[in-house]
């Protein structure tokens, strides 16, 4: 099927839609789901020949007609505690199949001047500040599957936190997915929006939670932030799709001066999974650490693509990726920073570590520099291995099984990655990468 | 019957031979001391007893309370009670020394239907085989072997042998790069080891570790095979006279 038919069935589905996309009473909304929804249908797919999207299984993506969804099928809270991370006990938004599911959910919790809402909720009540943090990125939709994603974007959350305050209890967004009788298009929009010295931890998680139908879904997620002056952000999203589900992400956060993120992306699931994760370092003295985890196996496909966009002077970026490939899995990570003119006195890092396992598994790690200025300091480094036969050895002259003390070196590889403060993540890649086992529970 | 029987083994490394026809029998109960001059094949005979990868047995046969020891995997020779002291031990980072110690007790355990053993059961056992090697308890959190001095890595080889049991420890190049303090602990944890039911085979260039581990036989190892046996007088002799003595003598044989 060439791509064209594809984005007139787009079309189509918007023109059905429409009237019932949350938002549909604004104007600007409307006129910027269609300015998107334009651009896509004037400026097509992308195809491997862009830089950006040389690996890709494209054809998984643009060959074939996604529906969006309207109506998901109901989810038992028993599926819903079996499929999240245990001990997150704040506020949590839970998305069924992208819809927003109330009573699944415990917007509630939050601590005051913390806001936790679905978008539909906050377009009603603050749609002037949605806009604006709409307008204030003009790129997270100037591409194909960020137009996409405006164009259908049907719920997701919206989160504040007000000047000042610290939100102690980490916010969770949770995304179900259920197959369906027809191929879903999942277009989830996330916001948040953190004032100057606010705090927040947010954590978003995206779990198959199985069922018969189809099971090759689109998700495509888009999820912005706004960091004021001085303010902190911990993102996390841990994404366990179907195996046979194609999960695209954007992360774009826009950072003020003397802002911190920490990001952090862990791939475990999905037949196709890319996320671009983008920091627009826009204020002097702000810093964002990243952290990367891709663990393709079997046939999945797995990307990470980061933007260090240094646009202020002393700025910070760390970043540290470790894909492990098995089967025939493909890893690629493509780490860009760039250093505007100007931006002096700059301290860009990144490092990325991968073990392959197997011959027909295979791994790309490309670190990219455009450096425009003169003081700056960046290293990047690129490794690619394989188990050390030295330490396997050891551990089974130790009496450890060959299949644990490989599933534990590939841990032990990984373990710096793993937040202390989020043992059940730890727990979702070990069950990965070695099926039923038990989690290894004395990393040094 | 011998705890250890091995027949005319042959082993190669690439197309080089290395093991040419090597016997040697241990029983329960007894110290052997295997020594030789550098390139003889006393690490080759160490790693191909272990499973180590990289050999390739051309002839013979290495047996194990009967069992043959060559077809089993490295963890079922180390399940089955064996135990190789490596002269150079591995670093493995993430990987903390309390878990692998544990995890490697448990699997031998398992496979003798035993129970496992729990954290505090685990604990309450190293801890005193701890004390006896001079080891801090903080070396149990610490990433096996990381950042360990020469001498550590050692302890925490005899260390994991006192705490493992095996019925059989070979110990390769156990003394090189110790200082007499250290090798003194190492010999107090050999000797420790020592008992009716286990058998200790030390591979050696040096003669000093037995000054304080005295073995019940000595083996001279030269181009991959034992050319002399005697009691501990041989080792005595090797030191006063050094190995080309013992060389002639088998080459005139």
């Amino acid at each position: 099927m060439s791509a064209e038919p594809v984005l007139s069935h787009y079309q189509a589905q918007y023109r059905a839609l429409a009237p019932e996309l949350p938002g549909r009473e604004l104007a600007w909304l409307v006129s910027r789901r269609q300015g998107a929804l334009a651009r896509l249908l004037r400026e097509g797919w992308p195809s491997n020949r862009h830089e950006a999207w040389k690996y890709a299984p494209l054809r998984l993506l643009t060959g074939r007609e996604f529906h969006p969804v309207i109506t998901p099928p109901p989810v038992a809270p028993q599926a819903l505690a079996a499929a999240a991370l245990p001990a997150l006990t704040g506020p949590r938004l839970v998305f069924v199949n992208g819809r927003y599911d109330a009573g699944l959910s415990a917007p509630d919790a939050a601590e005051a001047g913390v806001s936790v809402q679905p978008l539909a909720e906050a377009l009603a009540e603050a749609p002037e500040r949605i806009a604006e943090l709409l307008e204030a990125d003009p790129g997270a939709d100037a591409e194909a599957f960020g137009a996409l994603n405006t164009a259908f974007m049907a719920d997701g959350a919206c989160i504040r936190v007000a000047a000042g305050v610290q939100a102690r209890q980490p916010i969770s967004l949770v995304f179900l997915t259920a197959p369906a009788p027809v191929r879903q298009m999942i277009c989830p929009r996330v916001l948040l929006d953190l004032e100057a010295g606010a705090g927040a931890q947010v954590v978003v998680h995206h779990a198959g939670i199985g069922g018969t139908g189809e099971r090759s879904h689109l998700v495509d997620l888009l999820v912005q932030g706004a960091l004021a002056e001085g303010a902190e952000l911990s993102l996390l999203r841990l994404q366990e799709e179907d195996d046979q589900a194609l999960s695209l992400a954007q992360l774009r956060l826009r950072q003020g001066a003397a802002s911190r993120c920490t990001a952090a992306d862990y791939a475990l699931g999905g037949r196709f999974a890319r996320t671009e994760l983008t920091a627009e370092l826009a204020g002097v003295d702000a810093a964002a650490t990243v952290t990367g985890m891709l663990l393709p196996q079997h046939r999945q496909h797995m990307e990470l693509l980061t933007t260090m966009d240094h646009a202020a002077p002393a700025t910070l970026s760390t970043q540290q990726v470790k894909a492990v490939a098995d089967g025939h899995g493909r890893g690629v990570f493509n780490g860009l920073v760039r250093v505007r003119p100007d931006a002096q006195r700059i301290d860009a890092r990144q490092n990325s570590a991968n073990l392959l396992l197997s011959p027909s598994a295979e791994i790309d790690a490309r670190p990219q520099l455009e450096i425009y200025a003169d003081d700056v300091r960046c290293t990047h480094g690129a490794t690619v291995g394989q188990l050390d036969e030295s330490a396997l050895f050891y551990l089974r002259a130790r009496g450890l099984p060959l299949a644990a003390a490989r599933s534990l070196l590939i841990y032990a590889f990984l373990a710096e990655l793993l937040p202390s403060a989020l043992p059940a993540l730890g727990e979702r890649v070990d069950a990965r990468l070695r099926g039923e086992l038990p989690v290894p529970e004395g990393l040094a | 019957m011998s705890m250890l029987e091995i027949n005319d083994l042959h082993a190669r490394v690439e197309a080089r031979p290395i093991l040419n026809g090597l016997s040697l029998s241990v029983a329960a109960g007894e110290v052997h001391a295997i020594m030789g001059p550098n390139g003889s094949g006393k690490s080759t005979l160490a790693g191909v007893l272990a499973g180590r990868p990289g050999y390739e047995i051309t002839g013979g046969q290495a047996h194990f309370e009967g069992a043959d020891l060559l077809a089993m995997a490295p963890e079922e020779r180390a399940q089955a009670g064996l135990f190789l002291g490596f002269q150079y031990p591995i670093e493995i980072p993430g990987v903390n020394n309390a878990y692998l110690l544990r995890a490697g007790l448990n699997a031998g355990r398992r496979v003798r239907g035993e129970p496992e053993l729990d954290a505090a059961d685990f604990l309450l056992r190293v801890r005193e085989k701890m004390s006896l090697m001079r080891m801090d308890p903080s070396f149990l959190s610490r990433a096996v072997n990381e950042g360990f001095s020469g001498g550590e890595k050692k302890r925490n080889e005899i260390l994991q042998m006192l705490v493992l049991e095996p019925k059989l420890a070979i110990l390769d190049e156990i003394d090189s790069g110790l200082d007499i303090d250290a090798l003194k602990i190492v010999a107090d944890g050999v000797n420790a080891a020592r008992g009716p039911d286990r058998a200790i085979v030390i591979v050696t260039h040096y003669q000093r570790l037995l000054n304080y581990v005295e073995p019940d036989r000595v083996h001279v190892l030269a181009g991959g095979r034992i050319v002399r046996s005697g009691g501990k007088e041989l080792a005595e002799a090797l030191e006063a006279r050094g190995y080309d003595w013992v060389l002639e003598a088998s080459d005139a044989a």
